[in-house]
């Protein structure tokens, strides 16, 4: 049992995009549909301006808006903190879309992605309402999120929370890195050095 | 906008006329309790069954997912009571059937216990309020406001009155005369509702800047004319002032002696702008859940 998360440094980050597109391969989605989304916003005046670039996913909260009005239960968390879809009890009716303060969900379906992908590992994308998994497929084998191994300028981090020895929590308590919007109490476990 | 849109907007309106149509009947039956409003009773119950038929319909179709594999619906009261979407479909649900059980009884002239009018009124304004609770517990800041849904209420019992009006007059004009005491509730009804508007507007608009951002939107930007025209003009403006005038004319004209003689059995200009006010009424309704649906920015996570 873990409580795994992620660090995204985005004074490090590039915006080479190259994360999304790692992430669409993993995920077998089609060049139009992502887990993972950029957000823009440019602070002072010149020539003093900040930019602040942030790639925002799934932050895999603590306490789920999205498990919380699932009908179905087709959303949960599973053991190690990950929250996943079950695509064979998801019925569509996008609740968790509209619940998600992040914005993290996206409804796929059949004629949208490359088909051959996903089908085998059983996981069909049939207008239900998709995110991201932290690559659990991956992760349970003890390998890292494919946009984590992609990052070319390693800007991101993945681990354990609740082991205080990982780089991921150390790198957390050195960088001061903290959640987006900590105030919405959906506890998020993405943290992000700004 | 958010992952909801157009269709969600009908579902819910559709909802909240079904469950202000069957109070309607209601009323006809415990409030006015006049016999010559027996007819207006038995459409506005019969008009509440096929429109939440349609509603729920609707549902399912949005829910593609659920659609194109229906045994899935099975799992939606899976998470009863915490998600609205499973505690509102079974109020739905349990409605419809009250409903088809209450328009039997209606059609076959039986008695109807008073429990099932009891247990139906409860029913009716459990999913008037689920209309607003469903979307006003998403994380959205225009929508989290305390007002909305006792907005969606109010304007869901309000178009239900108003469905229910031209369905029993397109069955028998002569009710018209009769109806008087259902006007005044709709008229406090509607302007209750046009004071919640605003104060739901005023309340947004200060207390989120997200939701500020929805509020210019609905009063200056891309649905101001939804705004204006067809929701404070059309939906609210038209019915007060019509229905004002035509209660206040009541007061003065003196009733006639006997009113089974039906003095002045409603002319058709009368009946024409009955079906012209209410038609008026439910269009606002309608045009009330597209501008709260469409007004609907996700939360700023940047800040
Ligand atoms: S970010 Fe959104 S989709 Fe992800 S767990 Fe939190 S509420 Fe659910
Ligand atoms: S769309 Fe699927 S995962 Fe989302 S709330 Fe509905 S049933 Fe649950
Ligand atoms: S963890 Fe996997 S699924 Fe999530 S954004 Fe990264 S690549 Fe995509």
């Amino acid at each position: 049992m873990a409580r795994y998360g992620m660090l995204i440094d985005t004074i490090k980050c590039v915006n080479c995009y190259a994360c999304s597109l790692a992430c669409q391969t993993q995920n077998g989605l089609p060049d139009d549909e992502n887990f993972i989304y950029f957000l823009e916003k440019e602070e002072g005046t010149f020539p003093n301006v900040k930019r602040d670039f942030l790639p925002v996913q799934c932050q895999h909260c603590d306490e789920p808006a999205c498990e919380e009005v699932c009908p179905t239960g087709a959303t949960y968390k599973d053991e190690d903190g990950i929250v996943v879809l079950d695509n064979s009890k998801c019925i569509g009716c996008k609740y968790c879309g509209v619940a998600c303060p992040y914005s993290a969900r996206v409804q796929l379906h059949d004629s949208m992605y490359k088909k051959g992908t996903y089908e085998d590992a059983g996981r069909e994308y049939n207008y239900t309402v998709e995110k991201c998994r932290f690559c659990k497929e991956l992760v349970d084998n003890g390998e890292q999120p494919a946009c984590v191994t992609t990052c070319i300028s390693n800007a991101r981090i993945f681990g354990d929370l609740d082991d205080p020895e990982s780089e991921l929590s150390k790198a957390i308590v050195e960088k001061k890195a903290k959640p987006l919007r900590a105030d919405l109490g959906t506890k998020p476990k993405i943290y992000y050095v700004r | 906008m958010t992952m909801w849109g157009m269709l969600i907007a009908i579902y819910l309106f559709l909802a909240g006329i079904s469950a202000g149509s069957y109070i309607t009947g209601i009323l006809c039956d415990w409030y006015v309790k006049d016999e010559r409003l027996i007819k207006l009773r038995k459409a506005a119950i019969w008009l509440a069954t096929p429109v939440l038929g349609l509603g729920l319909g609707i549902l399912i179709f949005d829910a593609e997912a659920g659609l194109f594999n229906p045994w899935r619906m099975a799992f939606l009261f899976n998470n009863l009571p915490f998600s609205m979407m499973s505690t509102g479909t079974l109020i739905i649900t349990l409605f419809f059937f009250l409903l088809v059980w209450h328009g039997w009884l209606e059609f076959k002239n039986k008695f109807v216990p008073n429990w099932v009018k009891v247990t139906g009124l409860v029913l009716a304004l459990g999913t008037a309020a689920y209309t607003g609770l469903l979307i006003g517990l998403a994380q959205v800041p225009f929508w989290n406001t305390p007002m909305l849904p006792i907005l969606f209420s109010v304007s869901g019992v309000s178009a239900g009155i108003a469905a229910a009006f031209i369905a029993g007059v397109m069955w028998d004009k002569s009710i018209i005369e009769f109806i008087i005491p259902l006007k005044k509730v709709h008229l406090g009804l509607l302007v209750f509702e046009a004071f919640l508007l605003f104060s739901l507007l005023y309340v947004a608009a200060s207390r989120d800047v997200t939701a500020a951002q929805s509020v210019s939107m609905i009063l200056t930007g891309e649905l101001a004319l939804w705004f204006w025209g067809g929701l404070v003009f059309i939906g609210l403006v038209i019915p007060i002032t019509s229905e004002s005038i035509e209660l206040i004319k009541h007061k003065q004209v003196e009733p006639p002696l006997d009113l089974n003689l039906q003095h002045f059995s409603a002319g058709k200009g009368e009946v024409m702008k009955l079906y012209f006010v209410e038609g008026a009424t439910i269009f606002g309704g309608f045009c009330l859940r597209l501008i709260i649906i469409s007004a609907a920015i996700p939360i700023n996570v940047m800040l």
